[in-house]
């Protein structure tokens, strides 16, 4: 299988390349499940921290420059520990002794928050997906800032006017969709 | 908070300018609830920006999937040893065996399920323009008969519109909805064709799904292939579907 070196799999992330994906999995997955189990979680949850943590490295290599003062594996060991470790104090479940499978280094509180917000975009998109086609269409190409004639042309609708109309409606539509979800208040209370 | 949500669009739009902008933004430092508002709609704004966290979230999803499948595999392998009923084994073995040769000799198995993860009706429009009203009618009566899934009305007002893209597009939904592949796929080539409406990419996706659902491997190559070279929102479902067909 072919070897990918740090800023290789950094920026296989950033373009969400598919043998980069596999690879990170192969490779890693297996010591940060036997650091959930260890220490009291699941399979699932290990999936899941796993997911998460990819997704907080990708935003951050999208948002700054990331350079990795350890190896890929500690650094993403290092995310899904601070991770499980903030689920295991929301779950209550304060442990005194943690058992860990691999080094890892501190993180600052960024990753912490970067968690957050895909948290909170994690919500929204599941919320966007559940728009019509249409609605979706009509948001995605106005926030590409392509023209209000353009998206009529588009979209066959009958002026600039009704476009902007249509825009309204999808992102009150969206928003109201949103707050209604239970899981909107939890996380905003974070 | 005093301000209405479009005038917080406005502001996200950059569409307020001068006096309207520097107080909505003293107003923004006092009220922290709009403030809060504010910032909930500049990330959603942001999310549906962001193609790359949609598209990652789905390959990770998809990772996820196949791994579950593999480690059930693997795990009734090891159980599957560590028994001592050497005979019970054989015959689970021989039912293996069995499945998988008909799996592999018949196919449907992998096809079906492909199509039932990745096939969904398009959703009708909720508005749709076009240049007589009469068109508009018939038009709003197929969307109302497509929405009941009553896809054989749906085509008689689709079909009397058949120089609209739209209808064409929807008609071809409505003969996959009824297994007349055949029709799908001229309707779909016609809205493929015309290379000039909103359907085109759908077009060439359920395209891509009938070759399937009608178990023409090679065509569905072919046509997922072809998507998989674009740049939109089926690109790198189409790639998944490739590496299940591959």
């Amino acid at each position: 299988m072919q070897e990918f070196k740090a800023e290789e799999i950094l920026e296989g992330l950033q373009n969400r390349d598919t043998d980069v994906l596999d690879y990170i999995y192969r490779n890693f997955f297996n010591q940060i499940k036997v650091f959930i189990v260890q220490n009291d979680g699941t399979d699932e949850d290990a999936k899941d921290i796993y997911q998460d943590a990819i997704l907080v490295i990708y935003q951050k290599t999208r948002k700054e420059n990331l350079i990795l003062s350890c190896s890929f594996n500690t650094y993403l060991y290092s995310v899904c520990r601070l991770l499980w470790l903030k689920q295991l104090e929301y779950r209550k479940l304060n442990k005194t002794i943690i058992e860990e499978s691999a080094k890892f280094i501190e993180l600052d509180d960024d990753v912490a928050n970067v968690y957050r917000t895909n948290e909170r975009y994690m919500l929204y998109q599941d919320h966007f997906k559940r728009l019509s086609y249409s609605c979706q269409k009509i948001l995605e190409l106005f926030l590409a800032r392509i023209q209000l004639k353009e998206i009529a042309r588009i979209l066959r609708l009958k002026s600039d006017d009704y476009v902007k109309k249509r825009k309204h409606q999808c992102k009150e539509k969206l928003i109201a969709s949103i707050k209604n979800d239970p899981r909107f208040k939890e996380i905003m209370k974070q | 908070m005093n301000k209405s949500y479009n005038q917080i669009e406005d502001f996200l739009d950059g569409n307020l300018i001068g006096k309207e902008l520097s107080i909505f933004i003293s107003q923004k430092e006092l009220d922290k609830e709009l403030a809060k508002e504010i910032e909930l709609r500049f990330e959603v704004n942001e999310l549906i920006k962001d193609n790359g966290f949609f598209e990652l979230r789905e390959k990770l999803e998809l990772q996820r999937n196949e791994s579950y499948v593999n480690s059930s595999i693997i795990k009734f392998r090891k159980d599957l040893f560590k028994t001592w009923h050497f005979a019970a084994a054989s015959f689970a073995l021989i039912l293996v065996v069995g499945g998988l040769w008909y799996i592999l000799s018949n196919k449907p198995y992998s096809t079906e399920k492909l199509v039932s993860k990745y096939y969904k009706p398009a959703h009708p429009l909720l508005q749709v323009r076009s240049a007589e009203i009469k068109s508009d009618d018939a038009l709003a009566t197929a969307f109302k008969y497509y929405k009941d899934n009553d896809f054989n009305s749906a085509l008689k007002y689709f079909n009397s519109l058949e120089n609209q893209m739209t209808a064409k597009f929807y008609s071809g939904v409505c003969f996959i909805e009824l297994e007349q592949y055949d029709d799908a796929i001229e309707s779909f080539t016609a809205v493929i064709n015309d290379n000039d409406n909103l359907f085109v990419e759908q077009a060439n996706w359920y395209l891509g799904l009938i070759y399937l659902m009608d178990n023409q491997k090679n065509k569905a190559i072919e046509q997922f292939e072809k998507i998989s070279k674009d740049e939109n929102y089926y690109t790198s479902q189409a790639k998944e579907i490739l590496k299940y067909l591959n």
